[in-house]
């Protein structure tokens, strides 16, 4: 582009010597000086006496009233220098939007997320089935409707791809989106493991509206056979409510035990004889090895060396925060995005972390009572406020219609510290506490017992801020 | 530069290599596309300006068995693409066509197609087209598959049409996909070549540009393919190991095309800059995008064969994000130029349509937004 350039002052046409001006009998390099004076512009027809150098033309423009920044915008404009963006439109992603807008009727709020938006309670998916809701009766809201009701931009179905946070911009597949701040609501992802066998790519992860959508059109074809790997709290919770739906569950496990390191195994125990009356194969030390089609199902081949038929293979082996972006961006993680309680930043100054995907203190959070307040925390920072997040014991109700049951497991820095104590047990109830120095640190409940969870996890609350 | 290397030796003199590469492109594109431009776009097959760019070297940057250093270099296949497309993505497709159909080969397991053809097809000798479209998406569960086949002992007769299949002309090679019936049912894939018993090539109705890419339906009447011309026997998994490559040398047609509208609205900019700057998407802002976008697609090129499911996602994003982006850009260049953009041979108008075709050709923006959706549900 260095070779000499003339504009025409009239339509704008550029005589380029390199190129000349052929249809008029210029050859390419012919100087501009050496062009007759009765050639004219090949477009509006002006004469020679009407070019100027593009140098001289930029000059006079930029002299000229142009302005020299860009207009602003329309309202409603996908991200922007001042605006909020979050990325995911789960609990933790809407719950930032509507904390940021109760703090700030004005702030420019952007949301991104891969899927169309909607509001649904994510803990319904393990009790959908037994309380006869569709995946359409679980949507509370259309992301539209949520996004209009918050005064949010909604960018729904698009993935982000990247993140640059030195120039403070995502890239996705729609094209690149600015932002003043970023909030990563990424959430988290069933663990993949590969299985061999021509059908592994049918094995199903079920952790959000449109997988359990599609586990929902697997069982539509009436009563069939399920097999879980894994029996943490999602496989129990899934064994049941398929069950509650008709269908048969075999429930497979590495470990010895229901719920894992969340339960003791006494009450562990009393969750599978729970289970066990209703038909719920439970198979300690097993997991599946490979799953090959047969017939019109399959044959799921175990690590034991057994073989089971089935129709529906759902892998529940616990959650991995999706870290892959900040990874990618440069920003501190470890299993999650690494966040300060403080406020729930990232390690970089204008980035967040919040939910399933944040790590705070080396702990991961995927319940929802914690993940609102790091919405809150996030909210907070990002008008100039502090409310940081603060780490408690974490209680969880498991979702067993067979048998209640209260869990609040030791936090990870009194594990190795103390041990499971059994205060009370009858043939109805059983009450577990972790003691710690003599302390309450924990507890498991189940039956009638889980009526008193609430009053036990005060204790255990304070007990963990004395420590 | 990137690459995927059996050997990783980017030395510097692969770097001259390669910049050696472009410049003579460029000289083709300068010299012999340029003046051909339009006529490419109004239906003149430009088999010349491929030959070219095959016997520069154009056409196998991609093939480690042919490229002289043993690395899938799919982003020197990008760049030259990239180069083409600027100036004409008629041609550009058809260096994506052609790419492809090396690349079908690549990745299979047949010999005798690696030693006989598939050095033709990297050095432009033979052409052909990669006739994919209605194959990827009967994968996608958006059409059945168009072709059938009785097995042989030594061979499948096929039998049936596909429609839109570019650059093809007599003696032209493709892959093909067919339905075998039969006591072995299944899918199997082959290269067959255009001027064999029982094909014949069917002009259809005329498009609104990009006319010179050799657009035909392709029949099959009882066409006879031989077992050693067979690509992919189970089907499946050669068509898993191939896929990204196949999506990722597309992403060139677009990039080419972002660039040349951001010089066309970069070009009228000291005219117009003072009321362009009231327009949305300006070529700074696409620039940087365009960047982004081929940095992303850089970092994909390193993995091709990379099974894992977020990679596969991502490759289909980036060349979604190619569609998308291209759209813009051209609808960009068409605003920022004016009424001169859209006189009838100018540059903006015809890139319009270009972009238009990025979006549309197979897999198009609403079949990619469609296999990503399925991802997300599994």
């Amino acid at each position: 582009m260095s070779t000499p350039r003339w504009i025409c002052k009239t339509c704008g046409w550029i005589y380029d010597e390199s190129k000349g001006d052929p249809d008029s009998g210029l050859a390419p390099g012919t100087r501009f000086e050496d062009i007759p004076e009765d050639w004219s512009c090949p477009l509006c027809g002006v004469t020679k006496a009407d070019f100027i150098t593009l140098e001289e033309y930029a000059a006079q423009r930029g002299a000229s009233s142009g302005p020299k920044n860009r207009p602003p915008r329309a309202k409603g404009q996908v991200g922007g220098e001042d605006a909020v963006v979050i990325v995911g439109s789960g609990i933790a992603g809407w719950t930032v939007a509507e904390r940021l807008r109760a703090r700030d009727p004005e702030r420019a709020i952007t949301l991104i997320c891969a899927d169309d938006g909607c509001v649904y309670p994510k803990p319904a998916l393990s009790m959908a089935i037994g309380q006869g809701r569709s995946a359409d009766d679980l949507v509370e809201k259309s992301g539209t409707d949520k996004a209009a009701e918050l005064g949010v931009t909604l960018q729904a179905n698009t993935r982000v791809m990247g993140i640059k946070p030195a120039d403070k911009r995502l890239m996705t597949a729609k094209g690149n989106v600015k932002y003043g701040q970023l909030v990563l609501a990424l959430g988290a992802s069933q663990r993949r493991r590969v299985f061999a066998g021509e059908a592994a790519d049918d094995i199903l992860r079920v952790n959000d509206l449109a997988s359990y959508r599609k586990m929902r059109e697997r069982l539509e074809s009436g009563a069939q056979h399920v097999t879980l790997i894994g029996a943490g709290l999602i496989g129990v919770e899934f064994a049941e409510d398929l069950h509650a739906g008709g269908h048969r569950v075999t429930l497979l496990d590495l470990g010895e035990q229901l719920l894992g390191r969340l339960a003791p195994p006494p009450v562990a125990t009393r969750l599978l004889d729970a289970l066990k009356p209703q038909g719920i194969d439970f198979r300690p030390g097993v997991s599946l090895a490979a799953l090959d089609r047969e017939g019109g199902a399959y044959r799921a081949t175990l690590t034991d060396g057994a073989t089971l038929a089935t129709n529906l293979v759902i892998s529940a082996m616990g959650l991995v925060p999706n870290i892959e972006l900040a990874k990618k961006a440069g920003l501190m993680v470890n299993r999650g995005i690494h966040a300060d309680p403080a406020d729930m930043r990232s390690s970089d100054p204008h980035i967040f972390a919040v939910g399933d995907c944040a790590e705070v203190d080396g702990r991961s959070y995927f319940y929802i009572e914690p993940i609102k307040r790091q919405a809150e925390a996030v909210a907070a920072a990002i008008c100039g406020e502090c409310a940081p997040f603060e780490r408690k014991p974490t209680s969880i109700r498991v979702k067993t219609p067979s048998l209640a049951l209260n869990l609040c497991p030791p936090d990870l820095s009194v594990a190795d510290m103390g041990h499971w104590v059994l205060e009370r047990e009858n043939a109805a109830a059983c009450r577990m506490a972790f003691m710690v120095h003599g302390r309450s640190s924990g507890f498991a409940l189940s039956g009638t017992e889980a009526a008193s969870a609430a009053e036990l996890y005060d204790t255990v609350c304070r007990n963990a801020m004395a420590v | 530069m990137t690459a995927v290397t059996q050997t990783m030796n980017t030395t510097p003199s692969a770097v001259l290599e390669g910049e050696l590469l472009f410049n003579s492109i460029r000289d083709i594109v300068r010299d012999k596309l340029a003046p051909l431009t339009v006529k490419i776009d109004q239906g003149y097959y430009p088999t010349d300006v491929l030959r070219a760019l095959g016997e520069a070297g154009a056409l196998r940057q991609h093939l480690a068995s042919q490229n002289g250093r043993g690395e899938y270099d799919l982003q020197a296949a990008l760049k030259a693409m990239d180069i083409v497309s600027q100036q004409c993505m008629s041609t550009g497709f058809m260096m994506w066509a052609q790419d492809v159909v090396g690349w079908y080969v690549e990745m299979s397991d047949n010999e005798y197609l690696k030693q006989t053809i598939l050095p033709k097809l990297a050095s432009g000798e033979a052409l052909g087209g990669t006739a994919l479209s209605n194959p990827m998406k009967y994968l996608a569960g958006i059409e059945p598959l168009l072709v059938s086949a009785t097995e042989t002992e030594d061979g499948f007769i096929l039998n049936g049409t596909l429609p839109w299949v570019s650059n093809l002309g007599p003696d032209h090679w493709f892959g093909s996909i067919f339905k075998v019936g039969g006591d072995n049912p299944r899918d199997v894939m082959a290269l067959v070549n255009t001027s064999w018993d029982g094909m014949a090539l069917k002009q259809l109705a005329k498009f609104c540009g990009m006319e010179g890419t050799g657009t035909y339906a392709l029949v099959f009447k009882d066409v006879f393919v031989p077992k050693i011309h067979v690509l992919g026997d189970p089907l499946i998994p050669y068509l898993k190991k191939m896929k990204a490559g196949f999506i990722l040398l597309q992403t060139g047609m677009a990039t080419g095309v972002i660039e040349s509208c951001i010089q066309l609205c970069e070009e009228v900019e000291p005219k117009l800059g003072h009321v362009n700057a009231y327009l949305d998407d300006r070529p700074d802002e696409l620039r940087e995008e365009l960047e982004d976008a081929r940095e992303a697609i850089a970092g994909l090129c390193e993995t091709p064969f990379n099974l894992d499911p977020d990679y596969q996602r991502t490759v289909l994003e980036a060349r979604l994000l190619g569609g998308e982006l291209v759209l813009k850009a051209a609808n960009s260049a068409m605003l920022h130029t004016g009424a001169n953009g859209y006189l009838h041979d100018a540059p903006a108008q015809r890139k319009l349509r270009e972009a238009y075709f990025v979006a549309i050709v197979t897999p198009a923006t609403k079949h990619l937004r469609k296999e990503i959706d399925a991802m997300a549900a599994a």
